[in-house]
């Protein structure tokens, strides 16, 4: 079984605190990680190769800093890891991106199966494994909480997908596009062995040329959305302490938390 | 006194014998042989006199298990003067009329002192003997849920029953045939016992006595010569294979002080031990020394609650692994079972709790915990293959130094402080360098304990300062957990930042036993030696030189818990209790103290993971105890072990405070100076 | 060369997402500001009632996809259909919510368009003729000022329940247009097996909004109210490793340093002190709530907003208020 998993490094948001906020954190040569939803979708293809035999490919878009996330999914037990990078693919919104990893996925050949996390951590979006999918013009399952069949031979593939008030089993044909969320595995700890190997891999980096693709497909040219980023209006860190009767607390608390935005 | 027929067949059976035993002892070396790194043979005078030393005290096994040991004792010193009395009565029977020692009263004190403890050790074997088969001492069962080798219940009970026979044999028919001796000789009141008996045969006719005499000497030896390539493969090994190992084990700095692995030496293929050809030799010696007592299983929280684990089944089913398997082994041809499947169940191997209680307790210097340590780092190095929970703890430390993956400013807890706790940075002429650990840093409970102690530095006028945000974890957790090339890691990064602050030239003073154990010991061998101590001792120092004057607590009534990184591990179990007595508390002590300390159950990585199957929690054991003092405060010595306390006080709905020395000390101190300690 | 606002009524199973009314409030006003019809796509298998519905809440016309094949959402035939529609029509603006089936169609139809994309909104608004949106970032510490560039329809997906609905007026007339499938049920490759509803049983690592209960709750029996709250609020039920311990609630329920590590929106911690431990599994979250008696526990040092009082009188309160403002 041929499987090919989408990375994408982000910053480490278990590292924001007082003293550290998010431009900080994106900042050149902050702290990264591989997207942790990534790190499910690493772990799910794993999987599939120890029950289904096969190969496992990681692509990730991303600058050199990226190599060392994709040492760790080598750790991890992966085949192979390429970084796909170029100074023009700067400023790529989701279908940008999106387009530069579907030319990596035709370059690098036939496939069963496609593994992307529900989202990444940074930018949210929920958009880039969905958009290769349908570049690439095959059936997608999204939200996959278990994996419960997949079969190269008969190009099936049946999982149960996690909705907001449902869980919905689904079959589809392969090859096929599915996105994880947390509750499909546990990610393993790369042990020794694994951090060895990888510590001694190269990764190959394929850029612009590599994948035909020209300048004004990739990057801010490519990209149909522009973004601003800033901080967010800033708030005391300070313990908003609601008093008053129960029925009044409530109110207060569900105004604020609606002002929030998060419920 | 043999007719040379007999000398004849004697020095036959003397060969034969001989050649099974050098046969069977040649194995055992070469199965501890192929055991990695090598036994020490330095100091070889030293380390022989230590062995004699420890087999005549007995290795204070005393300690434990009172009137066991001493009839123990009795049968062992017994046996050492078998030694002698053995080649005596081979050379009385070889060469004609030799007496060892003659008539005269040398002679005399000697066949008394043989006549005695030959009686002493028959009432004492046979006391074992009912012990074991009779009246079926639960201390010597192990429990139902304990993967045992299932040769080793019956073995066990098989060369107890074949060895205690022997022994009453040997000693028994070598006192019939002194008794027939004295008989032909008209009696020896230097032999009471065997005189008595003697008086029974004076009456019957004397080539009967002489028979007797020669048929119960044979008997006596015969057994000796039956037994001696019999006895290396029971349990009785330790006879030798005890004060061997005693005398043979490596130096270590502490007893819970692991060795580092190289990790650069690209040769290394296997991290940690999967199999029994990993074990190093001296943990193989610790498989042929083990009595099989079940000493380490009583000591054992992790057992004492219900858990899989029993050190005791880890050592006996090495020993009868090796035993099925002598031959292929000896013959070098290793096998590729993995300790897993016979020696020690995960669950069993994921319950130690690291606290050293069993190789502090096991009378012929076996050390489970570090085998059970050593597996652990197959397990995680080599399989990735531990309890999922702990992973949340090694990312936390790779990533955010601590391992509860905390975010916010290490210097967090100085805030309501109303002095100002300086960097390296701030002061760098420092004398002493405040090591908070990531639980005075992160962890509210401890954060108070990090205030007493700095207010305590601040009162006493101490230079001191800390690390601040450039202070991560020691790794203990990691290395404990078996995670040791995560724990080199650390070592290394935090080496560099001691180093680099000027910390090898300055004291160290930790806020944990865990920094202060893996500080000290275990530092060394990455390049870092510091002169490191532990809050409490520095504490007891200050008091004693009147730098700080807490306010005397009138025989006030406080219980202590030894922290086994700072007890056990580190042989400290005086200064903290001097930092309380001295200003007028008064220490009851809890049934289990001091080396005999009952671990909080905190150790080797369980505060980082569910505790494993049991019928009860350790802590809760613990804190049942502490309750029976009827004391008002449990002091404490270790952030992990309040932790554990507090929650346990918290499920037995119980009004014990709990308080760690520091605090304490902070707040006797505090109405004398008037410092507003502020929290 | 339409360019109507389109927005999309979601449905699925004949049942509706009350996200829908408030994407047509966000959409009412971009429809607005641009001068453009406001037209409301619906899909479904049986959809007249929800075409006047939508009339009813702003669309000046429905374009009404009804077949078997649409009861369930799936992406293939929804993207389809959407997509035949955007080409024909060149909409200047699609606006969905951004729930699950939102967040992946918008994503798709993006792809198929060459479309620009902003996903979870907080705001949309007109600048200049150009849809602006605001949509938060790393996990809410950003904030990016998203912009579209002209020559494609703006997709964008808008956050659950931070649009008022959109008011109704049954008075309101508009245009129901029919429209047909595009994919027969044969061309379609994904079906759905069966579906099992689990309202209560929301997988806690992946939820958005979490109540979890502490020592402070008592017993089993204590864990109703925060199981209510849970449920009032669509979210995933935790517990702190004392409750757990005390045998109150099963271990996959347990946050914290031995439990599961989590990472919403919202996390209300009622009847925890919060320990070292627990503190570990979620001081990630975006807002933290404490409820406690005792004012004094270090989780209130980490909380954004806090009640100091007893959980089993503010609970109750709680659950009427998120009832009656979030239920439709």
């Amino acid at each position: 079984m041929n499987i090919i998993v989408l990375m994408k490094q982000t910053p480490d948001t278990a590292q924001l605190s007082g003293t550290v906020d998010g431009l900080k954190l994106s900042e050149d040569g902050g702290p990264r990680i591989i997207n942790p939803w990534d790190e499910y979708s690493i772990e799910t293809a794993i999987q599939l190769k120890e029950s289904h035999g096969g190969h496992v490919t990681v692509l990730c878009v991303g600058k050199e800093e990226a190599t060392e996330a994709l040492k760790t999914s080598l750790a991890m037990g992966v085949d192979e890891a390429i970084l796909i990078s170029d100074p023009a693919f700067e400023g790529s919104d989701c279908l940008a991106t999106a387009r530069i990893l579907t030319e990596a996925i035709k370059k690098h050949g036939s496939f069963d199966i496609i593994v992307g996390g529900r989202s990444a951590i940074d930018g949210n979006m929920s958009a880039t494994a969905v958009q290769v999918a349908a570049l690439l013009n095959i059936p997608q399952i999204s939200y996959v909480a278990d994996l419960i069949e997949i079969n190269s031979e008969t190009n099936t593939i049946k999982a149960v997908r996690l909705l907001e008030k449902a869980r919905e089993t689904v079959n589809s044909t392969l090859p096929a596009l599915i996105t994880v969320v947390k509750e499909i595995n546990e990610p393993r700890y790369p042990n020794l062995i694994g951090i060895r190997k990888a510590a001694r891999a190269e990764i190959p980096v394929w850029n612009l040329d590599d994948l035909g693709l020209n300048t004004d497909q990739v990057g801010s040219a490519g990209s149909q959305v522009t973004w601003e980023i800033d901080l967010p209006p800033v708030r005391e860190n300070q313990l908003d302490l609601i008093d008053g009767p129960p029925e009044e607390a409530a109110k207060k608390l569900i105004d604020k938390l609606m002002e929030e935005k998060v419920i | 006194m043999l007719t040379p027929v007999e000398k004849a067949i004697f020095i036959l059976a003397v060969l034969t014998s001989l050649y099974f035993a050098v046969g069977t002892f040649k194995k055992m070396v070469a199965i501890i042989g192929s055991g990695s790194g090598e036994i020490p043979r330095d100091r070889m005078l030293y380390r022989c006199a230590l062995g004699v030393k420890m087999l005549i005290n007995q290795n204070n096994m005393i300690r434990n298990r009172p009137f066991v040991s001493l009839v123990h004792s009795l049968i062992a010193w017994t046996f050492i003067l078998y030694l002698l009395v053995n080649v005596v009565d081979v050379l009385e029977g070889l060469i004609t009329n030799f007496h060892f020692l003659g008539s005269g009263l040398t002679g005399d004190i000697y066949h008394f002192l043989v006549d005695v403890m030959s009686v002493m050790a028959l009432i004492g074997m046979t006391y074992f003997l009912v012990r074991r088969f009779l009246s079926k001492s639960p201390a010597l069962n192990i429990r139902d849920n304990i993967k045992l080798h299932p040769a080793a219940i019956k073995g066990i009970s098989k060369d107890s029953l074949l060895v205690g026979l022997f022994i009453l044999g040997h000693i028994g028919f070598r006192f019939l045939s002194a008794s027939f001796q004295i008989a032909q000789e008209g009696g020896d009141t230097w032999q009471p016992f065997a005189n008595i008996l003697a008086s029974v045969w004076m009456g019957l006719p004397p080539f009967i006595v002489l028979l007797a005499e020669h048929i119960f000497w044979w008997l006596a030896i015969g057994l000796i010569l039956v037994f001696l390539p019999y006895f290396p493969h029971t349990k009785h090994a330790h006879l030798f294979m005890g004060p061997f190992n005693l005398a043979t084990k490596p130096d270590r700095k502490s007893p819970g002080a692991m060795d580092a692995i190289d990790f650069e030496d690209e040769s290394i293929e296997q991290f940690g031990i999967s199999q029994l050809k990993d074990l190093s030799q001296t943990q193989l010696v610790d498989a042929f020394a083990c009595i099989m007592c079940n000493r380490c299983q009583d000591a054992c929280p992790a057992y004492t609650t219900g858990k899989e684990l029993s050190p005791s089944a880890l050592e006996i089913n090495k020993r009868y692994h090796i035993s099925e398997n002598m031959n292929a082994l000896a013959d070098g041809k290793g096998d590729d079972v993995p300790l897993l499947s016979y020696a020690i169940s995960e669950s069993a191997l994921w319950a130690c709790t690291s606290c050293g209680a069993c190789v502090e307790v096991c009378p012929v210097g076996n050390e489970p915990m570090l085998d059970i340590l050593g597996i652990r780092q197959d397990q995680v190095l080599m399989n990735s293959a531990f309890p999922n929970e702990l992973k949340g703890a090694f990312t936390g430390i790779e990533r955010n130094g601590n391992p509860w993956q905390m975010s916010g400013d290490r210097m967090a807890w100085t805030e309501s402080l109303d002095f100002v706790v300086p960097t390296t940075d701030d002061n760098p002429g420092y004398d002493l360098l405040y090591w908070v650990g990531c639980a005075g840093a992160y962890d509210p409970g401890t954060q108070k304990t990090a205030r007493a102690i700095a207010t305590i530095l601040n009162t006493a006028g101490v230079n001191f300062a800390v690390l601040g945000n450039s202070e991560t974890c020691t790794g203990d957790m990691a290395r404990r957990a078996g995670n040791e090339y995560l724990f080199s890691e650390m070592a290394k990064s935090n080496i560099e930042t001691l180093n680099g602050a000027g910390a090898q030239k300055k004291k160290i003073v930790t806020g944990c036993p865990h920094c202060f154990h893996t500080l000290d010991n275990e530092y060394p061998a990455y390049g870092g030696q510091y002169d490191v101590m532990h809050h409490t001792q520095l504490i007891d120092n200050l008091i004693t030189e009147g730098k700080i004057k807490p306010e005397s607590q009138d025989g006030t009534e406080i219980t202590y818990h030894d922290p086994c990184f700072l007890g056990r591990h580190n042989g400290e179990y005086n200064a903290p209790r001097d930092a309380l007595t001295t200003h007028g508390f008064s220490l009851v002590e809890m049934a289990r103290n001091k080396r005999d300390s009952f671990c909080c159950g905190a150790g080797g990585a369980q505060v980082w993971k569910e505790e494993e199957a049991g019928d009860q929690a350790v802590s809760d054991h613990r804190f049942e105890e502490a309750k029976k003092t009827g004391v008002e405060t449990l002091a404490v010595g270790c952030p992990f072990c309040a932790r554990m306390m507090n929650d346990a006080n918290a499920r037995a709905g119980s009004p014990m405070q709990i308080k760690d020395i520091a605090e304490i000390v902070a707040e006797s101190s505090q109405k004398e100076k008037g410092t507003k300690q502020g929290n | 060369m339409s360019d109507d606002v389109f927005a999309w009524i979601e449905q699925n199973d004949g049942e509706l997402d009350s996200i829908s009314w408030q994407v047509m409030s966000a959409a009412t006003a971009l429809s607005r500001d641009l001068n453009r019809p406001l037209v409301a796509i619906v899909l479904g298998e049986n959809n007249d009632a929800l075409t006047q519905s939508a009339i009813h809440h702003g669309a000046d016309k429905v374009m009404n996809i009804q077949d078997p094949s649409l009861k369930r959402f799936r992406i293939e035939p929804y993207s389809a259909i959407f997509t035949a529609l955007a080409r024909r029509e060149n909409p200047s603006a699609i606006i969905m919510g951004a729930s699950t089936a939102g967040l992946e169609l918008t994503a798709h139809l993006a792809a198929k368009l060459q479309a620009g994309l902003a996903a979870d909104c907080t705001d949309l608004s007109v600048d200049s003729g150009q849809i602006v949106a605001t949509r938060p970032a790393l996990i809410g510490n950003l904030v990016a000022t998203v912009r579209f560039k002209k020559d494609a329809p703006s997709i964008a997906t808008i956050r659950r329940n931070v649009y008022p609905p959109a008011d109704r007026d049954i008075a309101r007339v508009g245009e129901v247009i029919s429209q047909p499938v595009v994919l027969s049920e044969d061309q379609i490759s994904t079906k759905i097996e069966s579906v099992e509803f689990s309202a209560g049983k929301v997988s806690l690592t992946d939820a958005n909004i979490i109540v979890s209960g502490g020592r402070g709750v008592g017993g089993p029996e204590g864990f109703k109210p925060v199981i209510e709250l849970a449920e009032a609020l669509g979210g995933a039920l935790g517990a702190s490793r004392a409750a757990v311990d005390a045998g109150w609630i099963p271990y996959p329920h347990q946050v914290g340093q031995t439990g599961k590590t989590v990472q919403p929106d919202l996390y209300i911690a009622c009847g925890i002190s919060g320990a070292i431990q627990h503190l570990a599994g979620m001081k990630n979250a975006k807002v933290i709530v404490a409820i406690n008696k005792d004012g004094d526990v270090p989780l209130f040092k980490y909380a954004r907003y806090g009640i100091v009082g007893d959980l089993f009188e503010y609970l109750p309160a709680l659950v009427a208020e998120v009832k009656s403002r979030l239920a439709r």
